[in-house]
């Protein structure tokens, strides 16, 4: 059997917080065959993976992660000598032309 | 030379009327409606707002703190010497649907961009990174960032987009 653990379960807490959603039939019936398949309730399973989703976003706005090639090549872009870009200049133009500081 | 015409300053709850603003993606008027005052009382983000000469909320950006990091970073053997590269990141960016076509997007790209030039002469700040939005428009705004200097951060995700912010600053900005 297929195994997740619910990252829930470090919280000592009561479910008390009650969510009531519609789902479509077809988007029901795949999220239960996904929680057969682990063994969960559909309410854990559900749970499970909108924290999972909810930690994975609010990471992602703050930090990216790269393979090492990757960062790499980051790495050598941010360090290396920038040349004249006409669009970017144009671009504060029109900031200058539209924007006042307030 | 004309007085531009629209405002900018920090979002102000008295001031910035969020209510009535509609930019055509519900998600993005949901979150600027119930997520940043919340983001912003717990520093995670700054919001800058544009006002029109009638003081109508009309676009805005947020911008917070990133970092970009090597997988596997808590492995020495993996990381060596790549250690966390600071950044800036473009959280959010988008303008009223009755200012659009109006160059304020582009505008107010280019506070964003000038801002984190600014605000990397501060603290040290290597890019500013971004997500492009997937919907209908993505490949016009795709064409749109390169045309900037943006470029993808990884091939595996290419909506996540970044401009050195050298590249920026030798632009004669801020």
């Amino acid at each position: 059997m297929i195994h997740i653990a619910d990252p829930t379960v470090q919280f000592a807490e009561t479910k008390s917080q009650r969510k009531e959603l519609k789902l479509k039939p077809s988007v029901a019936a795949e999220i239960q065959a996904g929680a057969d398949v682990v063994g969960m309730d559909m309410s854990t399973f559900m749970a499970s993976a909108a924290y999972r989703l909810a930690q994975e976003v609010t990471a992602a706005q703050h930090r990216t992660t790269l393979p090492p090639d990757a960062f790499d090549a980051f790495a050598k872009a941010v360090d290396g000598a920038g040349t004249a870009n006409p669009a970017l200049t144009a671009l504060f133009e029109k900031r200058r032309a539209l924007l006042k500081d307030g | 030379m004309a007085e531009p015409p629209f405002t900018i300053r920090p979002f102000d709850k008295a001031l910035h009327d969020r209510g009535a603003f509609s930019c055509g993606v519900e998600a993005m008027d949901r979150w600027l409606r119930q997520s940043v005052a919340a983001k912003i009382a717990s520093n995670r983000i700054r919001l800058w707002c544009a006002t029109d000469e009638g003081g109508r909320l009309v676009g805005f950006y947020a911008l917070a703190a990133h970092s970009v990091e090597v997988a596997g970073a808590s492995d020495l053997a993996e990381r060596g010497d790549r250690h966390a590269i600071p950044a800036i990141y473009l959280v959010a960016l988008a303008v009223d649907r009755t200012c659009q076509r109006t160059g304020l997007g582009s505008a107010l790209m280019g506070d964003a961009i000038a801002r984190s030039v600014a605000i990397s002469e501060q603290l040290g700040a290597a890019a500013l990174i971004l997500d492009v939005l997937e919907d209908a428009a993505r490949d016009r705004r795709m064409v749109f960032y390169e045309g900037l200097g943006f470029r993808a951060i990884d091939p595996k995700t290419p909506h996540r987009l970044f401009l050195p912010i050298k590249l920026a600053a030798i632009q004669n900005e801020p």
